[in-house]
């Protein structure tokens, strides 16, 4: 279950239209949601509100032998109108699980975004502003967020605590994202990191596509394929890493079932992994995934799903509508439309590891409340 | 004489590598490792070699058939080797981001992959050079120490010897770490090792007597190490030194029996608390039996003492407390140091145990023969039963006699007092009251007694100006005192070697020019009432090991001694700073003012 403040995060890249997905460190976000997710430790409780659309508070209290917890604001420039409280939120935007990938837009003309107001520039970039303070561990995290352009976006994290080296680390992420391709810079306080990692769409460009026809360009319709590459050197420790990585997903107008595949290399460490998932019917994903060393031989296996609870109110609700329109439907397509997101009432993930490890989460909603229970 | 070590015995015992084996594989995985090791660490080779170490002996402090203490100088360059195993995590960043916070992560797709890397280190041509102390007791096995980092070189060949950067690096780590290993674990492992060895046969000798009974009067190891590490670590860190007693607590609970240590627990609490209850101790001298038919003072009572032994003090021929007695020495040695008789040479110290009956005296003289009359003439037998102290107690004392002496100036007999806290003034009134020759109020009248009635014979109770401990530190001394409560052998190698009873002489030497005019500090600080009876048996001693005492030893000394006077300059600095302090406050009114004035 994504935190509330993550959601809000996520809500603010939804209104600032940027696409979170289209990185190269989001490439296996598919295989991460559904093979690596966190399942619960102890008693946690959240209590979050958005008190005005450009504020929002999290207070949460964690009983793991001893309670501890932790205060978090956010303040965002931009009116947050879309987010919504655990009563009404879909449960697939508040989970995280099989990524759909969007398709790639245009970016925004950089001068749509000016305003002017009796001949000077009016507009700001928006921002977003959060800290969180974990309270007997004396943690403090701190982010800010500046759209700078429609095609820029920087990102500063930074943690502070006096058990880490330094007194805490600064995280500065630079990203640049025009559709058809994304790069990122980042310097990292604390080995003196420096980074850089790019991604790469094959096929479509949207900034070439003529108006108007870039619904029926035929080559964006069976899915997308992406390549990218990470390198870092920490500067202190004069230690670098590197590696590739290709990603096959189809997208949303694919008329077969979704899929997505990855693959990505580590050459130095001679490290491969393997995921692919699949959206097998409506309700449920399956996911696995393979690592091998080439050096050490060492091999990894994960196997994991994800099925999607749905409430079995379909058939009075289309009832109901057929009384309303007065018109008889046909079964078929149709039906899908009707079998909103908001039906679902649980989410259950598993996943097994090579060794037998477990993993289960059952995460839904009870009346307004949001809750998750693992194993 | 002549000693023989057998270094092949050692080596040929079957049982010995898989046991040594085994307490370094503990010692290694103990402490948490760097990230980069990601499994346990195996030693799987151990072979001590054919060549056993030079040892040069520098001193003997102490030999009977069943204990021995001396200090040596050790060569080593055999063939000995060791073997390690474990696996280590290859991808830099991978162990970067186990340590960074994971908010901060840069979230490296695939560049953090882990790589595990079996490793084979070898240790061989092992070159050490040091000194090492050697505290044999047949009761508490072997204790070595050594006073310096012997670790001179060592090659290193992994896995990895083909690339010369991680080489590097190995070496560079294996010998930090070893450095650690030979100062601060290989002695708790040779003590381990050395009790199970002796341990069982001393069990099966000791037949049907609870086994571990004898340790407290026999062993002079452990207070001997803990004294001696103390004020090592005092003298390097000026700072507390509670953290050298760490290994000896495991110790402890290795060599106290269960029922004894329930015993001093009891003790403890019942000083602690107002319970009137008091276990018996066997050989333990009680300040309540002691002290009765001295005292005219009936409200301090034993179970009191926990909280006022800083502020309290009782004349050292009373043979009360020890503790608060050489709490009064430190103090009224720096009330009337002498510039003369001072110096960084050792000085001659006797120690008298319990109620005069068992007299067990160790001395150490370190001074030159000719410094000998003069101080002489002092008899400086400075008494204190032993019985109730503690070594750490007197690894402290002992700083501040150092400093005292070693400076051989004034300025720090005034400084001491000018330290006092109100609340300390307040508590030691009542006992001011106590004494006979005391001006009736006021503690600037009494302050100006204190040398008399030091010296005094007729008085009982002294008060004191407990200059220097913190007030948390009688607690801390309570705790660690009661294990050794019952050792009466003076033994503590700390007390010896580092030669700070010097400055006891000072005590008795003619009162200085900065004190005010008293009729009697000048007449009782010689008289001889003011010292222990027993001078004769401390000069015995004192000639017999000030025979032993070699030129490696003063060569010590003086280095020491050097550490130290560089140390009383900073406190000296530090005292003038609170003086100033106290100056002021004075002025403004607040607090009483003090006994002193300083007349720099």
């Amino acid at each position: 279950m994504l935190g509330y403040m993550d959601y809000v995060q996520t809500s603010f890249y939804l209104a600032t239209k940027w696409d979170e997905d289209n990185s190269y460190a989001n490439l296996n976000a598919t295989a991460r949601a559904l093979l690596d997710f966190q399942t619960p430790k102890g008693l946690k409780m959240n209590i979050s509100s958005l008190s005005s659309p450009n504020f929002a508070t999290s207070y949460t209290m964690a009983s793991l032998g001893v309670v501890d917890g932790s205060v978090s604001y956010l303040y965002s420039s931009k009116a947050l109108d879309n987010v919504l409280n655990s009563g009404a939120v879909e449960l697939k935007e508040a989970v995280s699980g099989y990524r759909d990938l969007k398709e790639i837009l245009k970016p925004d003309d950089p001068r749509d975004w000016e305003i002017w107001k009796g001949g000077t520039r009016v507009d700001r970039r928006d921002t977003l502003l959060y800290g969180r303070m974990y309270l007997p561990a004396s943690t403090l995290e701190a982010l800010y967020l500046r759209r700078m352009a429609p095609t820029r976006q920087l990102k500063i994290a930074a943690v502070s605590n006096s058990r880490l080296p330094n007194g805490g680390t600064i995280l500065a992420l630079l990203q640049q994202n025009n559709g058809k391709w994304c790069t990122e810079y980042l310097y990292s306080t604390d080995v003196a990191l420096i980074g850089m990692r790019g991604l790469y769409n094959f096929g479509f460009d949207p900034r070439k596509a003529l108006p108007g026809t870039t619904h029926f360009d035929p080559r964006k319709i069976a899915g997308r394929f992406s390549a990218g590459m990470e390198v870092y050197y920490g500067i202190v420790n004069k230690s670098g890493g590197v590696s590739t990585g290709f990603r096959y997903s189809t997208l949303p107008s694919n008329m077969g079932s979704p899929l997505t595949m990855t693959l990505t290399v580590n050459p130095l460490m001679g490290h491969f992994e393997a995921t692919y998932a699949v959206k097998a019917g409506k309700n449920s994903v399956f996911c696995s995934r393979y690592d091998f060393n080439i050096y050490s031989y060492e091999s990894a296996l994960v196997l994991g799903c994800e099925l999607w609870r749905r409430k079995q109110t379909v058939a009075p609700g289309a009832a109901e509508l057929e009384a309303v329109t007065g018109e008889t439907r046909q079964p078929g397509a149709l039906s899908t439309e009707v079998e909103k997101d908001e039906d679902v009432t649980g989410v259950f993930k598993a996943r097994i590891t090579q060794n037998f490890n477990i993993g289960l989460l059952w995460e839904g909603r009870y009346k307004q409340l949001l809750f998750s229970l693992g194993y | 004489m002549a000693f023989n070590f057998n270094w092949s015995p050692l080596t040929a015992d079957p049982e010995f590598y898989s046991r040594a084996r085994d307490l370094l594989t503990a010692a290694l995985n103990k402490s948490p490792k760097p990230p980069i090791i990601v499994a346990d660490i195996l030693v799987t080779e151990l072979n001590l070699g054919t060549t056993p170490p030079d040892l040069e002996i520098l001193e003997i402090g102490d030999l009977a058939d069943d204990r021995f203490r001396g200090i040596f100088k050790m060569e080593y360059s055999g063939d000995a080797f060791l073997t390690l195993q474990t696996k280590v995590q290859a991808n830099p960043l991978n162990t970067y981001l186990s340590t960074a916070p994971s908010f901060t992560s840069p979230q490296p797709l695939a560049a953090s992959s882990p790589l595990t890397i079996p490793l084979q280190i070898t240790l061989s041509d092992f070159r050490l050079s040091g000194f090492v102390i050697l505290v044999f007791s047949k009761a508490k096995g072997v204790t070595l120490v050594f006073r310096n980092d012997p670790l001179e070189s060592l090659v290193v060949s992994s896995t990895f010897d083909s690339i010369p950067f991680i080489k590097d690096y190995l070496q560079k780590e294996i010998e930090k770490q070893l450095r650690n290993l030979f100062q601060e674990e290989l002695p708790a492992i040779i003590h381990r090792l050395s009790l199970r060895w002796w341990g069982q046969d001393y069990d099966a000798a000791s037949g049907n007597m609870i086994p571990q009974n004898p340790t407290f009067n026999s062993g002079p190891s452990l207070s001997a190490k803990s004294s001696f590490e103390n004020l090592n670590e005092q003298s390097e860190t000026g700072a507390g030194a509670t953290q050298g007693f760490s290994f000896n607590n495991d110790l402890e609970s290795d060599t106290l029996s269960s029922k004894s240590l329930l015993r001093l627990a009891t003790l403890t609490d019942s000083q602690r608390t107002l319970s009137l209850f008091t276990p018996s101790i066997r050989d333990a001298i009680y300040r309540a039996w002691a002290t009765t038919g001295e005292r005219s003072d009936p409200t301090s009572t034993p179970s009191s003492s926990a909280g006022m032994h800083s502020s309290t003090v009782f004349s050292s021929e009373s043979n009360s407390g020890a503790r608060p007695g050489l709490v009064a020495m430190a103090s009224s040695l720096s009330l009337s140091g002498s510039p003369g008789g001072l110096g960084p040479n050792g000085r001659p110290v006797t120690r008298s145990s319990a109620l005069g009956k068992k007299k067990k005296t160790r001395v150490v003289n370190l001074r030159r023969k000719k410094d000998v009359p003069t101080s002489d003439g002092d008899t400086s037998s400075v008494t204190g039963t032993e019985s109730v102290t503690s070594s750490m107690e007197v690894g402290y004392e002992e700083k501040d006699h150092i400093e005292a002496s070693e400076a051989g100036a004034n300025t720090a007999n005034v400084n001491i007092p000018e330290i006092n806290i109100p609340p300390l003034n307040d508590r030691r009134g009542e006992y001011v009251d106590v004494s006979p020759l005391r001006s009736p109020t006021g503690r600037e009248g009494f302050l100006a007694n204190r040398p008399g009635h030091h010296a005094g014979s007729d008085t009982k109770i002294i008060p004191t100006l407990p200059s220097t401990p913190p007030p948390q530190q009688p607690q801390q001394q309570q705790q660690h005192n009661l294990p050794y409560l019952l050792e009466k052998s003076s033994s503590d190698y700390g007390r010896e070697n580092s030669a700070p009873m010097s400055l006891f002489s000072g005590h008795y030497s003619p009162p200085p020019h900065h004190h005010q005019p008293h009729p009697f500090s000048p007449g009782h600080h010689s008289s001889p009432s003011s010292v222990s009876t027993d001078s004769s048996p401390f000069l015995d001693s004192r000639g017999r090991t000030a025979s032993s005492s070699s030129i490696a030893e003063k060569a010590w000394m003086m280095k020491m001694a050097g550490e130290m006077a560089r140390r009383w300059g900073e406190e000296r600095l530090r005292r003038e700073k609170a003086e100033e302090l106290l100056e002021q406050r004075r002025r403004d009114g607040s607090s009483p003012p003090p006994a002193y004035q300083p007349k720099e």
